[in-house]
């Protein structure tokens, strides 16, 4: 299973999420994330949506394209892209010695304290989808509590080239 | 100006002129304003199925945007399978359905139902319009959508306080320019004309050096309206036409290149064809299961040229190697126009050969054969009739012994096979035909689905001639529990009512037809009468449909009519 990134600029309206989905739920695919939200048109949101897939993905790029409200749709292999996602995790936090080793391991990463409460604490990360992923890795081998974890899903925008 | 009044001058803006619908309490708004347009004409139909089967029957044969109206609720639920018949065919219809006041909407309010979520994966493009404002321009995205490019069905779902309200009416004489979306603007744009004409050229080169080339002709001809094209594309590269169900009125069968259908129930001589080429030319279709059987094994010989409309549909089912997209008429003028004469003798004897060791031909017998009763309509009707058929072996029987001249004759559901298509489809196909010949060619199954619909003829008089292939089965489920699944005949066969007594219940003349002899003046019969006319031919009950691919077999490997019997042209 490939991962793959598709963008689409979609018009901002009810029912337009529901259908795009639908499409890559009767196709098949598994949708990993979607992210939208309005963007440098107006009327018009970008779509961030990262599928896992064996094959097909073109065909599901011109399927989404004939969708009406899509107005274009692209498939970011192989094209230069820059990408982020958000992650927030809220961490029980037992004694001092690990809430040290927290924000040691929050600034190694370049991750935001994002709230503190007595005894947890809420860390946030903005960064390419490997970079999340290790940091929530290092933070679960501290053998701390994870209480709740969630993700933005990734935003990308394509760059020359 | 009211809602209400905004729908009939938009549908009268877009040149409708029939309207196939039932009332119900969101819609009565809509309805109580029709006396006022007069040019409106409204079809009450029996059922909401009929209704959207009409409005599709009526869009194939007259090429116009067929137009259905249900209420909320039940009535527009009732359209779906209609609406995904006319999807899967490429058939444009605008379906208005009436919703609940917007205020219940999401209440579970008596007779509700999410009716553009449950048609959402069905249509091109759906709405639900709360503001009696938006109504002209949602109307007019609605027709411009549904016939533009691919043409498919469009649901616009309006509740009651909308037809109800007031707004001004304004209609744009323009397109409306829909970003992404502006095929007909976009196909003359220069750099999608030098795009399409690159991908044409390819595929001369491709035409040029081919020894044995197949064209498969779809139903994207018959929307197309290019039929000369085809044919002058056929005949100047001695181009062999094979066609799909949908694409069998979009080429002469009685032409020396026509090979006939193709797939599942294809003649042996096209699905050999096929095969064997060394080019495959694919014009307006989308290489179906039904067409291709197991698709590993199609063409594998062959190169691929695929022409449509759509660019979703290029590579879909079928490794191409010269995709062209753009209008088919408009891709075969330019294939024409670059192409030379060219000859094949050798692969034409060779199919000749094909076409003499498996011919297409009636079994010589005493009983009611299915497949002659439908050849003496072609031979009483001289191929001048538009046949419209229902989904089943008749179906199939037809596409095989019926020899379709003229463009646009046959009416058929392929891609859905909706059993109960023929008789409401009959209705608009006659409609937009009048004072043609229209034949329904159904089964006893696929009737029975929607017979409820006689009664819209003598209603309207429409002069429809009924002609029933009665096995006393589900017939082609019949086939496959004979052929897979050990003769044993689950809940196929039908205990049917008398055809003859339900008609004349209708007020409609009627002939039970049990031996040979009656076949052809029975027929005669309902030509020579002026109305619709019903003939209930009782043909031989476990007669199977041949030559047939097994379902996911090679199309290169079919199963032949297993009886030894003398067999006469």
């Amino acid at each position: 299973m490939n991962e793959r990134i598709l963008v689409a600029l979609v018009q901002d309206r009810s029912g337009v999420l529901e259908e795009v989905v639908s499409l890559f739920r009767r196709r098949g695919f598994n949708i990993k994330s979607v992210a939208v939200g309005s963007c440098e048109k107006p009327g018009l949101s970008r779509m961030t949506i990262v599928v896992e897939t064996k094959a097909g993905i073109e065909q599901a790029r011109k399927q989404l394209e004939r969708l009406i409200p899509v107005v274009e749709a692209f498939d970011l292999t192989g094209k230069r892209f820059a990408s982020q996602e958000t992650v927030l995790i809220k961490v029980e936090v037992k004694s001092n010695a690990q809430r040290s080793q927290i924000l040691q391991l929050v600034n190694t990463f370049g991750a935001k304290i994002v709230a503190t409460e007595p005894k947890s604490l809420v860390v946030g990360l903005m960064g390419e989808a490997d970079v999340t992923a290790r940091f929530t890795e290092a933070l679960k081998n501290f053998n701390v509590g994870i209480e709740e974890l969630a993700r933005s899903g990734l935003v990308a925008v394509r760059m020359e080239g | 100006m009211k809602g209400s009044q905004i729908v009939c001058e938009s549908l009268i803006k877009e040149g409708v002129e029939v309207i196939f619908g039932i009332p119900g309490g969101p819609i009565l708004p809509l309805y109580d304003t029709l006396p006022q347009y007069p040019q409106l004409r409204h079809i009450l139909m029996r059922h909401e199925q009929g209704a959207a089967h009409a409005a599709d029957g009526y869009a194939r044969a007259s090429g116009k945007v067929g137009v259905c109206f249900a209420t909320s609720g039940p009535g527009a639920t009732n359209l779906v399978t209609g609406i995904a018949s006319a999807y899967m065919d490429s058939v444009p219809i605008v379906a208005i359905t009436g919703q609940v006041a917007s205020h219940l909407i999401g209440r579970d309010a008596f007779q509700e139902a999410d009716i553009t979520g449950i048609v959402l994966p069905i249509t091109k493009y759906r709405d639900l319009v709360l503001d009696t404002k938006e109504l002209a321009g949602v109307m007019k995205k609605a027709f411009y959508i549904a016939r533009s490019g691919r043409p498919r069905p469009v649901l616009i779902d309006i509740p009651r306080d909308v037809f109800l309200g007031e707004a001004d009416y304004e209609y744009s004489d323009q397109e409306p320019i829909i970003p992404g979306h502006d095929w007909p603007q976009a196909m003359k744009r220069r750099d999608r004309i030098y795009q399409m004409e690159k991908q044409a050229e390819k595929a001369v080169t491709l035409i040029k050096q081919a020894r044995a080339p197949v064209i498969l002709a779809g139903r994207g001809i018959v929307i197309s309206g290019a039929y000369d094209e085809l044919k002058e594309l056929a005949e100047k590269t001695q181009t062999p036409v094979i066609s799909t169900l949908l694409g069998l009125a979009a080429f002469p069968q009685n032409h020396f290149l026509s090979l006939g259908m193709l797939g599942m129930h294809g003649n042996f001589c096209a699905n050999l064809a096929v095969s064997n080429a060394d080019l495959v030319i694919a014009i307006g279709m989308r290489f179906d299961d039904r067409v291709t059987g197991e698709v590993s094994e199609f063409a594998t010989k062959a190169k691929v040229i695929h022409v449509d409309i759509s660019p979703a549909e290029i590579g879909k089912n079928v490794p191409v190697d010269v995709p062209i997209v753009g209008d088919v008429k408009t891709v075969l003028r330019f294939l024409n126009s670059r192409l030379e004469n060219q000859t094949h003798t050798d692969w034409i004897t060779q199919i000749e050969e094909w076409r003499r060791e498996h011919p297409s031909l009636i079994r010589e017998s005493e009983q009611v054969l299915p497949q002659y009763c439908i050849k003496s309509i072609y031979e009483i009707t001289e191929g001048r009739a538009t046949i419209v058929t229902g989904v089943g072996q008749h179906q199939m029987w037809t596409a095989q012994h019926f020899t379709f001249l003229e463009p646009n004759t046959l009416i058929s559901a392929g891609g859905l096979g909706p059993m109960g298509f023929g008789l409401p489809a009959s209705i608009g196909v006659q409609i937009a035909r009048p004072g043609k010949t229209v034949w329904l060619i159904d089964g006893d199954g696929s009737f029975q689905m929607t017979m409820h619909e006689l009664a819209v003829l003598v209603q309207e008089g429409l002069p429809v001639k009924i002609a029933i292939i009665n096995n006393g089965y589900l017939g082609m489920v019949r086939q496959w529990q004979e052929l897979f699944y050990g003769r044993r005949y689950v809940a196929t066969p039908l205990s049917g009512p008398d055809f003859v007594k339900i008609a004349e219940a209708y007020h409609i003349p009627a002939i039970r037809v049990t031996q040979k002899e009656m076949v052809r003046s029975a027929i005669q019969k309902a030509m020579d009468y002026e109305g619709p006319f019903l003939i209930d031919f009782m043909v031989e009950p476990e007669e199977n449909v041949y030559p047939m691919v097994s379902p996911g077999g090679s199309l290169s490997q079919m199963l032949e009519e297993p009886r030894k019997e003398v067999f006469v042209r």
